[in-house]
């Protein structure tokens, strides 16, 4: 009985330490989490893959003109619309950067607009809020 | 059969079954469309490729023709004028009317000088080979930023040769991403025509492209002579069926669209025979919001009409999954929302006629709990609503200066007022049902029923919002709301005011709380803004500006003929930067930076420079990036702790030689709050310039590890104060909010904490707490665009009224309210035009005053200077910018000498010659001193040139308010705002003024002319109250006393006409009588002789006399039953008489009666045979009888059976107590104290007449039903 109640605890400890050293790890990896969401959500016109990260006043520099701070609603759809226009034939991460409480990401953009091609070069930054990452910038120009 | 087939309801069914019919064909359609295009795709391109090129040559030789056309004119002005005394002056006014066309004018004499101008100049001397080389002919000519198409000729003026140049801009070469940046480009223009890249190359030599991909041909001058090249990137295959494919989806979105209409038509019929009203209006809200929906997932008609009005950026809102993700959809929304609750409106409208009435208290409670929940939660969907508006929306409503705003604002303002309109109309629903749930044993005393109600919903209002995590609203908007949706729910309900006037009300109601609602987010909003501000200061760092860099230096190596440029000697090195920088993003983030070119030794060449003190380095090489010959490094700023980011890029020939270099640098500068501090023209659409609130107003203390280094206020910190911010924020969020006195004055003040580049920096913006508050004018600027809009609506309404015939001319109250509204408007007007230009010119004088004065120090100042010191002059004009801190041009005669702003001269963005107008004033006309209005791009500002002596020459000082902040003593757009304030206040309050006493004065006359129609109808019951003094008074006296004695005459007349008709008729039964009688006597005579005398013939006289008797017996009840039949009936005009209009007729006389009257009749014609006036005089009688019983609500409805048309009139009031009942047919019965009585009595024998009845069907203390029984015909 007592050698079942200890074998619980430390299974019981073990998963605890587990469960913390995953949550710690899931905070420092999540800059590159959320750049791969990014990514992969361009690629497949799927913003909602990352629009749980932007922040509740996110700065955006589009290609078509679009230029300032919005909010979180309507950056989904702004986004959502220069997708859309400017359809993604690659969307290629070069560089990351990350830091304590802040990370970038730059790279190359190849769109289709209207049938006609066209490359971009974007920057992507991170910033902490409320202890959570947030996406603080986006600049495809 | 096909007949009977396609009839009714199948029509609409077959219609859809060929739109589904359509969509599926098309669908296959489509493929083979393709198919075909593919496999034909060759020949359509040559044939696509000839198309375009001919377009394009024709498009470039309309520009030639109109250029040389306009050539031609000048020519004609020129000679036309040239006699004239003021040839000058004339010559110049025509120039500046070239310049609104977009032509640059330059005009030589005969010496080849210049002589008049109208704008920027290419050339200041014929000396420049080209005028005259290529006079007769068009060419593309180069200034330092724009290419032109240019045209020069000769003129013979007097017998000299003069020349002229006129220019057409085709190409700018720069940009700005603002507000005053005007795109001219020829290349974008047919890029966007013809959907695919454009290339030109303005010059003669230009090669065609070598790219397969890409199609080359010449642009010829009016001598057909090559002067430039054009390349296009050929259409590809697959973008031209892309297009295909999207014209046949819209074409198939169109379709489901028109077979959604289709089967609402058809469905129509069914949903009329819905018995419930409820359920009916359930099935109309679904349609429409179906229809919604369908119309959102179709993308009609934001995919399909390019407009601004679908941009996500100025307004998008999650609410939905994007069905209002624009400003175009939220207002498709809520039109939607409008439709459903105009719906509910109606319904409610027809289920409180009904005299049906809820006895039950239990469930007059449960409707009251659930419909008060149902307000509250209506309320914070509006809340929500328009929060979303202000918050997820870069417009900015309260800022936007404009009488008229832009689209988008516009079209938001009428969407926030229309879901206004929807609250106020859905919570007025509410509280009319509640009314109409009330049980009448407590609904006796209506003022304190609905007191009771009234508070109650306001503590459950109150109740609600401290149960809410986050109320939306105010406490003072809710109870204004309920406020007003209880008075707008009693006048309705208790005081039957049910006309159109109530939809004008619900608008103004709505305007009042949406406003309110918008204004209290906007405040919120203001606050949020410090919290952006802190955001945007911390946005930008090293990283970033690093990108920019990078970006900045590959676009410029990349730049198409990098390489002859660095090569050619005495190259404008200064334009050729500005157009990199211009197309950077240093420019779009107004990052204090400078482009640079280099020669091959790394000498400078030339560039530009916004804001880095700098002075020139060698180089050393460091890292290098091979691939892309750039190297990037950091240094040390010499004149603070900023650092400068610099990047070197090789400009390389063919075979690898490195001619020479393009540098960048930005300057990082941590203590940069990145608020632009350059001219206005260069100023982005940045995050500050889109705040909600006023820059100006906000105070910045920026903190580095704890110690204060930077500020944007005059306000200084004390100790405490600064510990008090640097401990507030909380270690997790990094943030905090809080109240500080700066000034003696509370400020809000939000703080950040932040980390970046190894520095901790605490950013703290603070706002005066008063700033952010309820603003009178900001409330009516919205309030004047929502009154506009109401305006056009009840114009709109006037309009169809009288197309409808509904309205026939101005009723005297509209006369009356248009004369107050005339009499006091105008005047407004005209003192708000007054005071407008009245702060204009105070503005003008201002201007001058301020500028002048700077002027004449200049002069003062560089003359001092000459005498006293032995330094040059341009030294002197450089020391006095400095030392008097003034931007000033100096001209010697036309030609620019001195400009403390050089580099924009150099760049070619300000021109390097006097402004005509200035020119003409100043030297030909021979006044001193002229303000002139000048613009660079769209942004316009004032210069002032005033003819001063420097040394013993005549020079012209300039000095402009681009270079120089004046202040004025109130700008145009603060004359609007306050203008707005208070004239809108002082409008608003005569139009509810005049309303009220048109209402007053024209109340006696309305209801006099409402008598007189009654009157005229056959009522002579009518009589008028009036409690007036005055002519009023003795014209209701007189009209009262006209209709009393109206009435007794007609009663004489017909007693006499009775007395007359009776004496005449008893006349006629006499002598009728006589005729009988005279021969039954003398047969009764001769019977009596006979049977004295025994006469042996006794018994044949016996039965001759009385056959005799019995005859003349008959001949007399014959004379009697005619007699009687006469008497019975009046003379009727028996015709074919339609119900409705005759019945809507006789309900029209009551319209200003305290008594709503609903007619519930078939559209069907119900003919019957009768007397039309007595049939309206019969439904008269009944309606005021109604009236009289104290009935403020009736309805007329109708009821079919096989043989007659049944009208009912159902009225609300004391009902007839039923010992009397059944004698109120009776003549000469009544329970009045005036009348006879025979009202009812007249009209049942006119009932039977026709062979129809009347009948009481039903009364009590709820109501009476009389029944009118019309044979049908």
């Amino acid at each position: 009985m007592k050698t079942s109640l200890n074998i619980f605890l430390l299974v019981v400890l073990f998963f605890g330490a587990m469960s913390q050293s995953y949550a710690q790890d899931k905070f420092e990896d999540e800059p590159q989490v959320i750049f791969n969401k990014i990514e992969s959500g361009i690629k497949e016109f799927d913003v909602n893959r990352f629009s749980d990260y932007f922040q509740s006043e996110t700065f955006v520099s589009f290609i078509n003109g679009v230029s300032g701070s919005f909010s979180s609603n309507q950056l989904f759809f702004i986004v959502q619309d220069f997708i859309n226009s400017y359809k993604p034939i690659s969307f290629r991460i070069t560089k990351i950067s990350s830091g304590p409480q802040y990370s970038f990401a730059t790279g190359f953009y190849n769109y289709s607009y209207e049938g006609i091609k066209g490359v971009a070069k974007f920057y992507i930054s991170l910033k902490t809020e409320n202890g959570s990452w947030r996406i603080s910038q986006i600049s495809i120009n | 059969m096909v007949k009977k087939y396609f009839s009714g309801n199948r029509k609409f069914l077959s219609s859809i079954a060929v739109v589904v019919i359509a969509i599926v064909a098309l669908g296959i359609i489509e493929p083979v469309v393709v198919e075909n295009k593919s496999s034909n795709w060759e020949n359509e391109l040559k044939e696509k490729i000839i198309l375009i090129e001919k377009s394009v040559n024709k498009l470039f030789s309309e520009k030639q023709s109109s250029l040389i056309n306009n050539s031609e004119q000048l020519k004609v002005k020129i000679r036309s004028i040239i006699n004239e005394r003021d040839y000058h002056s004339l010559l110049f006014e025509h120039l500046q009317s070239l310049n609104k066309l977009g032509y640059t004018a330059e005009i030589f004499d005969s010496a080849g000088n210049l002589s008049a101008w109208n704008n920027n100049i290419l050339t200041d001397s014929v000396a420049d080979d080209s005028i005259m080389k290529y006079a007769g002919q068009t060419r593309f000519t180069h200034s330092d930023l724009l290419i032109y198409l240019s045209y020069s000729d000769t003129v013979h003026i007097n017998g000299s040769i003069n020349y002229f140049l006129l220019s057409l801009p085709m190409e700018k070469e720069y940009s700005f991403k603002n507000d005053y940046y005007e795109n001219i480009s020829f290349v974008d223009y047919l890029s966007s025509k013809y959907k695919t890249v454009f290339n030109i190359y303005y010059n003669s030599s230009a090669d065609y492209s070598l790219d397969g991909r890409k199609h080359s041909f010449d642009l010829l001058n009016n001598k057909k002579e090559k002067i430039g090249v054009a390349t296009f990137l050929k259409p590809s295959k697959d973008s031209s069926i892309n297009y295909i494919k999207e014209d046949f989806k819209a074409v198939q979105a169109l379709l489901v669209f028109f077979a959604f209409i289709l089967a609402g038509f058809g469905l129509y019929k069914y949903f009329k025979k819905i018995k419930y009203r409820f359920i009916k209006f359930l099935w109309a809200a679904f349609y429409i919001v179906l229809l919604r929906i369908l119309l959102f997932i179709l993308g009609i008609p934001s995919e399909y009409i390019p407009t601004e009005l679908a941009n996500a950026s100025f307004f998008s809102s999650a609410f939905g999954f994007g069905i209002v993700k624009s400003p175009l959809e939220f207002f498709i929304t809520i039109f939607a929302f409008l439709v459903i609750t105009v719906q509910a409106y109606k319904y409610s409208n027809e289920y409180l006629n009904e005299k049906k009435k809820n006895e039950n208290i239990l469930i007059f409670a449960s409707i009251l709990i659930g419909l008060t929940a149902f307000y509250f939660i209506s309320l914070r969907g509006l809340g929500a609503a328009l929060r979303s508006v202000i918050f997820d929306s870069t417009l900015r409503y309260f800022k936007e200066s404009d009488l008229i705003p832009a689209m988008p604002i516009f079209i938001m303002h009428i969407g926030v007022l229309i879901l206004g309109f929807c609250s106020i109309v859905f919570s007025v629903v509410i509280v009319l049902l509640i009314f109409k749930s009330i049980p009448s044993k407590i609904s006796n005393n209506k003022y304190l029923v609905v007191a009771v109600l009234f508070f109650f919903f306001q503590a459950a209002g109150y109740i609600y919002d401290i149960t809410q995590k986050q109320p939306q609203g105010t406490p003072v908007i809710r109870i204004i709301h309920i406020s007003v949706c209880f008075i707008l729910a009693f006048m309705i309900f208790y005081s039957n005011k049910r006309t159109v006037m109530n939809y004008v009300l619900f608008l103004f109601a709505a305007s009042f709380i949406s406003i309110s609602l918008l204004s209290h987010y906007n405040l919120a909003l203001e606050r949020e803004s410090l919290k952006i501000i802190s955001k945007e200061i911390t946005r930008s760092n090293k990283n970033l500006l690093e990108f920019f860099l990078t970006q900045t230096l590959e676009s410029a190596l990349n730049k198409e003929n990098i390489s002859n440029i660095i090569v050619s000697p005495d190259y404008n090195y200064e334009a050729e930067a500005f157009k990199i920088w211009s197309r950077s993003p240093l420019q779009r983030e107004s990052v204090v930076s400078s482009v640079n070119f280099l020669n091959a030794s790394k000498d400078y060449l030339g560039g530009i420079n916004f804001g880095i003190n700098e002075g020139y380095n060698n180089y050393f090489n460091t890292s290098t990036d091979e691939e892309q010959n750039i190297i990037i490094w950091e240094e040390d700023y010499l004149y603070s702790n900023a650092k400068l980011l610099k990047g070197l890029g090789e400009i390389k020939s063919n075979d690898g030689k490195v001619l020479g270099y393009v540098e960048v640098i930005v300057l990082y500068d941590v203590n940069n709050l990145g608020l632009f501090e350059g001219p206005e023209f260069f100023s982005t659409k940045s995050t500050y310039s889109n705040l909600a609130l006023d820059l100006s107003k906000i105070k910045i203390f920026d903190f580095h590890n704890g110690v204060l280094l930077n500020t944007f206020s005059e306000i200084n910190l004390s100790s405490e104060q600064e510990n008090i911010i640097l401990n507030s924020p909380d270690k997790l969020n990094n943030e905090a909010w809080l109240y500080l006195q700066l000034n003696n004055e509370e400020n809000l003040v939000y703080v950040l904490n932040t980390k970046l580049d190894d520095i901790k920096r605490t950013i703290a913006v603070a706002l005066a707490s008063k700033t952010i508050s309820w603003n009178l004018f900001d409330f009516f600027k919205v309030f004047f665009i929502h009154s506009f809009f109401i305006i056009i609506l009840i114009a709109a309404a006037v309009v169809i009224g009288f197309g409808r015939k509904k309205i026939s001319g101005l009723t005297f109250r509209t006369q009356l309210l248009t004369a107050f509204l005339v009499i006091s408007i105008i005047p407004l007007i005209l003192l708000a035009i007054y005071f407008r230009t009245l702060t204009e010119e105070s503005n003008d004088s201002a201007t001058f005053y301020k500028l002048g004065k700077r002027a004449v120090r200049v002069e003062k100042y560089v003359n001092d200077y000459l005498i006293s010191s032995g330094i040059n002059i341009n030294s002197i004009f450089d020391k006095a910018t400095r030392d008097l801190a003034v931007n000033y041009e100096i001209y010697d005669d036309k030609k620019l000498v001195y400009s403390s702003e050089n580099i924009f001269h150099k760049i070619g963005l300000l021109p390097g010659i006097i402004n005509p107008n200035a020119y003409n004033k100043i030297v030909n006309k021979g006044i001193k001193e002229i303000v002139v209005e000048e613009n660079i791009e769209k942004y316009n500002f004032n210069s002032f040139f005033y003819k001063g002596k420097i040394g013993n020459r005549d020079y012209i000082i300039k000095i402009s308010d681009s270079f120089n902040n004046i202040l004025l003593p109130m700008s145009s757009t603060d004359v609007d705002i306050f203008l707005f304030g208070s004239y809108s206040l002082a409008v608003i309050l005569i139009i509810i003024l005049s309303t009220f006493l048109a209402n007053q004065i024209s109340s006696p006359i309305r209801k006099l002319t409402i008598a007189t129609r009654s009157v005229a109808g056959g009522d002579l019951n009518v009589e008028l109250k009036e409690y007036s003094r005055g002519e009023t008074k003795e014209l209701i006296t007189g009209f009262n006393k006209m209709v009393r004695e109206l009435k007794k005459s007609q009663l004489e007349l017909a007693e006499l006409e009775r007395e007359s008709a009776w004496k005449e008729m008893a006349k006629q039964v006499a002598h009728e009588i006589k005729n009988p009688l005279t021969p039954m006597k003398l047969a009764v005579q001769q019977l009596i002789i006979a049977h004295k005398d025994q006469s042996p013939k006794f018994n044949d006289i016996f039965e001759k006399v009385t056959n005799t008797v019995i005859n003349q017996i008959e001949t007399l009840k014959n004379i009697a039953s005619e007699f009687y039949n006469f008497a019975r009936m009046p003379n009727l005009k028996l015709e074919e008489v339609m119900l409705q209009p005759v019945i809507s007729d006789a309900v029209n006389l009551f319209i200003e009666e305290a008594v709503a009257i609903s007619v519930d009749l078939p559209s069907d014609n119900l003919i019957v045979l009768a007397d039309k006036d007595q049939v309206k005089r019969t439904i008269i009688n009944l309606i005021r009888n109604s009236v009289q019983a104290n009935a403020n609500s009736i309805l007329i409805s109708y009821e079919n059976d096989n043989v007659s048309h049944i009208i009912n009139i159902a009225d609300n009031g004391k009902g007839i107590e039923k010992e009397i009942a059944n004698r109120i047919f009776d003549a000469d019965f009544t329970t009045k104290v005036k009348g006879m009585g025979l009202g009812l009595s007249i009209a049942k024998n006119f009932m039977e007449s026709i062979t129809g009845s009347v009948i009481l069907k039903e009364t009590s203390s709820n109501g009476t039903t009389i029944q009118l029984k019309f044979p049908k015909i």
